[in-house]
């Protein structure tokens, strides 16, 4: 049931961030993703706060009132938004890489790693701060929803534009396992002193190299469960 | 039993994977790139038709829609990818114990439409970033059952679960068109003509069924009602019996 939330929303979560939350004008959507990244600018300084979202508003000259339109719910959403705006330009990027990908299947493992070293370096400049930012998502069960679902559809872009195109549980296998990758890099990255985040790579590497392995190929992934069954039943060729 | 029902869903795969392999970048490129990409690509499916209506269908700027039209084509399209897969694991399953018999030819033949019909939905669940169902194992063993199961009652039990089965892929082939056509009759144009192609192929399933001697299949009164699954594959005996009582 919860899967199925969070599923719900993640097809919303593939629109604008604005369109989705408030159903507005592309214009008010504009002035939104403004505002927000006005505030994004500020959290150094404010933290992840409604006062924060104020001052970007401020900084544009537009009334602190915006603050409630751009982020009803203050710095969760203003995390929110930084997100999804990570995963929009993540998905740019995938679009142009994967162009001339033609698969029978497989996923790309050097696309994989590549977009969860450009996912995360989008991260690098508000490193510090962002474990703030992920404290501000775990408030209500609706918010640790909509960051799964935010989760989910980062996942379903890596592994869409790596080149999947399954259609049987393999779907979900992949995407658990491109999920599971990056939150461990990402809470691995948050507290890694190395000089340049040399250990964090390393860390992606080792887990794109072991944990993904297994689930390259389609046949691999869609045939071990039936496998397994009938070598049960005695009904396996060897 | 085993080797057959891979052997089936491989074939399926394969056609669909030949297909879709080259749709990553469709999306991106514009509309007169994308015809004359098309046109030096594999086609998307095999009847050309059907490949030409999926083209389009594929080539949809998905950011463009909205949450609603998502969600609608996403449910869409896995739900009717699982019913397909569903409707051709009960054809296997009665092929496997009805191939040898003088209906074998006419079972492979509907088997074989409803392949083309998994392989149209296998080319869109990429297309339109749809989320598959979680099921497939469960519609992989419970259709195969079914169809085997039916199949060893007697050929006429066979016809009576196919009657059943399509009567309700029917209904609901038509319920997806309505929800269709109240969302936006222009845009899902192709998507509805492909589906009102399919609904009608079904139709023609479920009319040979009942010319094959459904209605004489034994115990078919005497079924209780069974549960209907969720995805609408059969409450046979009792969606078929009702048919035949209501004609």
């Amino acid at each position: 049931m919860l899967a199925s939330i969070a599923f719900r929303f993640s097809a919303g979560s593939r629109l604008c961030v604005a369109c989705r939350l408030l159903s507005t004008s592309p214009c008010e959507s504009q002035i939104r993703g403004q505002v927000l990244d006005e505030a994004l600018a500020r959290v150094p300084d404010l933290g992840w706060t409604r006062s924060c979202v104020e001052a970007g508003a401020r900084t544009l000259d537009l009334p602190e009132t915006m603050a409630d339109l751009a982020a009803p719910r203050g710095g969760a959403d203003l995390a929110l938004y930084f997100i999804d705006s990570c995963n929009d330009k993540l998905e740019a990027q995938l679009k142009l890489r994967s162009s001339g990908l033609s698969s029978a299947g497989e996923i790309s493992l050097e696309l994989v790693g590549f977009a969860c070293r450009e996912r995360l370096s989008m991260i690098r400049p508000l490193l510090p701060y962002w474990p703030a930012g992920i404290a501000t998502l775990t408030g209500s069960p609706s918010l640790a929803l909509e960051s799964a679902a935010r989760l989910q559809r980062l996942a379903d872009d890596i592994c869409h534009y790596a080149g999947d195109r399954s259609t049987d549980l393999g779907w979900y296998a992949r995407r658990l396992a491109v999920g599971a990758v990056y939150a461990s890099t990402e809470a691995f990255m948050l507290q890694d002193v190395s000089e340049d985040l040399v250990n964090t790579w390393a860390f992606l590497d080792r887990r794109i190299n072991k944990d993904l392995a297994a689930i390259r190929t389609a046949r691999q992934v869609a045939g071990g469960a039936f496998d397994v069954a009938a070598n049960m039943l005695g009904l396996a060729r060897r | 039993i085993v080797r057959l029902s891979r052997r089936s869903v491989n074939a399926g795969q394969s056609v669909s994977r030949v297909a879709i392999r080259l749709l990553s970048s469709g999306s991106q490129q514009q509309q007169q790139q994308q015809e004359q990409q098309q046109q030096s690509r594999p086609p998307l499916h095999r009847d050309p038709e059907l490949a030409q209506l999926l083209g389009r269908i594929a080539s949809l700027d998905l950011a463009k829609l909205t949450p609603e039209t998502r969600a609608l084509l996403d449910r869409i399209v896995r739900v009717d990818h699982a019913g397909e897969f569903g409707a051709d694991r009960i054809y296997a399953g009665q092929l496997a114990v009805l191939g040898g018999t003088p209906t074998g030819p006419l079972i492979r033949h509907m088997h074989e439409q409803e392949q083309d019909h998994l392989a149209a939905f296998e080319a869109l669940i990429p297309a339109l970033r749809a989320r598959p169902t979680v099921l497939m194992p469960f519609w992989r063993v419970a259709g195969f059952a079914l169809g085997a199961g039916t199949a060893l009652i007697g050929k006429e039990a066979a016809m009576a679960c196919t009657v059943a089965v399509e009567a309700e892929i029917q209904e609901h082939y038509n319920a997806q068109l309505r929800s269709l056509l109240a969302d936006n009759p222009e845009l899902h144009a192709d998507l509805m003509r492909v589906i009102a192609r399919f609904r009608d192929e079904e139709a023609e399933h479920h009319d040979t069924g009942l010319r094959e001697d459904a209605e004489s299949a034994p115990l078919i009164r005497l079924c209780p009602p069974p549960f209907e699954l969720a995805v609408g594959l059969p409450s046979s005996c009792r969606s078929g019996s009702e048919l035949i009582h209501n004609k």
